[in-house]
Parts: C-alpha cells; sequence; structure tokens
C-alpha cells in the first residue's frame, strides 16, 4: 500500500502515513471548520493499513500545536482505532507532543494514556515558543 | 454615519481597551485569516504564551459556534454566510473574549439551561465533562461538537463564561441575539 501524504495548510496538519515504515504522523495545526470532511478519508486510510498490514508495530508521531475542539474528538477516533489494533498485537506507540504552556494538550496526553491503556504513550514536552 | 460619530465610536473603542472588532458575515476563510490578525494584535498588545493561546483557543470556538449554528441573519437574500460578531478586549481584568449571533428562538430554553449548567461546574468538573463528552459516541444531530467547543471556553476562561440574550424588536422574527463572553 502506497504512501499517504497530505500536506499541511493554514488550518489542517501535514498528515503522513506509511505503512512500509509503519509510521503516522500529524504534523501543525488543526482547525478546520469541517472536521469530518478533512479526517474521515485520513480514518479510513488507517483503518484500511492496519486491517490489511498486519503491521508488528506502528510509530504514531502526533505533533499539533493547535487543535480545536472538533479536531480533538477526531484524534479521539484515530486513538480508538490504534487501540484496537494494539489490543490485536500491533506494537503501537505514541509521542504526544506538546507544549509545556498548554495545560490542555498535557491534559489530552494522559487521558489518552488512560482511555487506551493498549497503546504506548509516550509524553514529549516542547519548551514554549 | 456622521464623521463625528466615527470619531466617537473610535474613541469609545479605545477607552473600552477593544483590541479586535468584527461585525458582519463569516465564512471559513474569513475566520481563518481574523485568526492570524488576532495572534498579531495579541501580540502587539503583549500577551503571554499562554494567554495568547487561550484568547486564540476561546476566540476559534466561538467563531466556528457562530459558523456551525447561528441561524442565518434572514435579513436579506445575499449568500447563505453566519452573521456574527466578535470582539477581543484587554482591560486590567484581563483579555475579554465574547461573540454574537442570531439563533432560533426556540433554541433559547435548551442553550440557556446548557449554559447555566456549565456556568455552575468548577474547573476539575469542567475538565471531566469535556472528557466524557470527547469519548461519547452519541452525535446529537443538534450539537455537532457536542458542548465540545462550550466545554473549551470554559476550561480557558478564569470566570464562568457569561451570557445574554436580547429578544430585542430589531431581531429578525423568530429569532434571538445571544452574546458570550470569557475572560483570559
Amino acid at each position: 500500500m502506497e504512501e499517504l501524504h497530505v500536506p499541511a495548510t493554514g488550518l489542517t496538519p501535514e498528515v503522513r502515513l506509511n505503512p512500509v515504515q509503519g509510521l503516522l504522523s500529524l504534523r501543525g495545526e488543526s482547525y478546520p471548520e469541517h472536521v469530518l470532511s478533512f479526517y474521515a478519508p485520513i480514518l479510513e486510510r488507517i483503518g484500511a493499513v492496519l486491517e490489511a498490514g498486519k503491521l508488528p508495530l506502528l510509530r504514531v508521531e502526533m505533533h499539533i500545536t493547535y487543535y480545536n475542539s472538533a479536531s480533538a474528538k477526531a484524534f479521539h477516533r484515530i486513538f480508538h482505532m490504534l487501540n484496537k489494533a494494539a489490543e490485536n498485537g500491533c506494537a503501537v506507540e505514541l509521542l504526544w507532543h506538546f507544549d509545556q504552556e498548554d495545560d490542555m494538550a498535557r491534559d489530552l496526553g494522559r487521558d489518552i494514556r488512560e482511555d487506551f491503556p493498549a497503546i504506548r504513550v509516550v509524553e514529549v514536552e516542547l519548551a514554549a515558543a | 454615519m456622521h464623521i463625528d460619530h466615527f470619531n466617537e465610536f473610535v474613541a469609545h473603542a479605545a477607552a473600552s481597551g477593544v483590541v479586535f472588532y468584527h461585525s458582519g458575515h463569516l465564512d471559513e476563510s474569513t475566520v481563518a485569516s481574523i485568526g492570524a490578525l488576532l495572534r498579531r494584535r495579541l501580540h502587539e498588545e503583549g500577551a503571554n504564551g499562554v494567554q495568547s493561546r487561550k484568547v486564540f483557543t476561546t476566540f476559534m470556538e466561538m467563531a466556528q459556534n457562530i459558523l456551525h449554528y447561528a441561524a442565518l441573519n434572514g435579513l436579506d437574500d445575499g449568500p447563505a454566510t453566519k452573521f456574527g460578531a466578535l470582539c477581543v478586549a484587554h482591560s486590567e481584568a484581563g483579555f475579554e473574549v465574547m461573540c454574537g449571533n442570531y439563533m432560533s428562538s426556540e433554541q433559547v430554553p435548551r442553550v440557556r439551561r446548557r449554559l447555566e449548567e456549565v456556568q455552575a461546574m468548577e474547573p476539575e468538573q469542567v475538565r471531566q465533562a469535556y472528557r466524557r463528552q470527547l469519548s461519547s459516541d452519541g452525535e446529537d444531530p443538534d450539537s455537532k461538537g457536542a458542548g465540545l467547543g462550550l466545554l473549551t471556553m470554559a476550561a480557558s476562561s478564569k470566570a464562568p463564561i457569561e451570557f445574554v440574550f436580547t429578544a430585542a424588536s430589531q431581531v429578525p422574527d423568530g429569532n434571538t441575539f445571544m452574546f458570550l463572553k470569557a475572560l483570559i
């Protein structure tokens, strides 16, 4: 399966999904008005890779410097899929990057760890911009 | 508008610490542009990193609330964009982030109840409610963001979210104008 690469826009993050390397990354800012129309195709591709791939491991890099509440909901759906894959034997490691001044992103990282116990969550605190 | 009235309008805005004000039709590209402008203005106002992030977060949730929920203006037959007012002011208390938009008067009791519920929450309760909303799968068709937007505003604000409904005579039939205010 080919690599998915969606370039960043002012409102949406850069998304990469490489099934060969076992890498998923989201990088940038995320506040599109129609969150689902942006994330639905990405969720679909992730789902296809997880189902088809028999991936031994998946490294997920979340490096989102700003996100709106609807994007947080989309992230939650991604984590839900990843947690299922992890329960089925794929070693999922999530690198959750957050700005040290961003309490909500810090809390969200902790919540992900509690809500999705099959995912290995690594919190990466970044110095304030 | 008489030029002297414009003079008074500008002086009044300055005296009220207005950093940013927009009133008119909104669409996604307008919101993105004014968001970028607001970031520059906050930098000029000397907002620190935390304040700037929270003001921007609150502002964007308010703007996207208008795009998603506001009743169409109803005053003309123009394109189906949403009408709303957005304001950021800087006072001794902090940064005040406010929005106003038309909504259907039928929705007022439901929205008022929800606002009162969130107003009464302690910060930790807001956080837990946010967490519950995030993991709930139920898609309430009346609430596209599942109330997450309001909870995000409440989590960013250091005072309970203030609200006012004005069913003034100048508001089109069946609509009410709603204002919200957060303090960062």
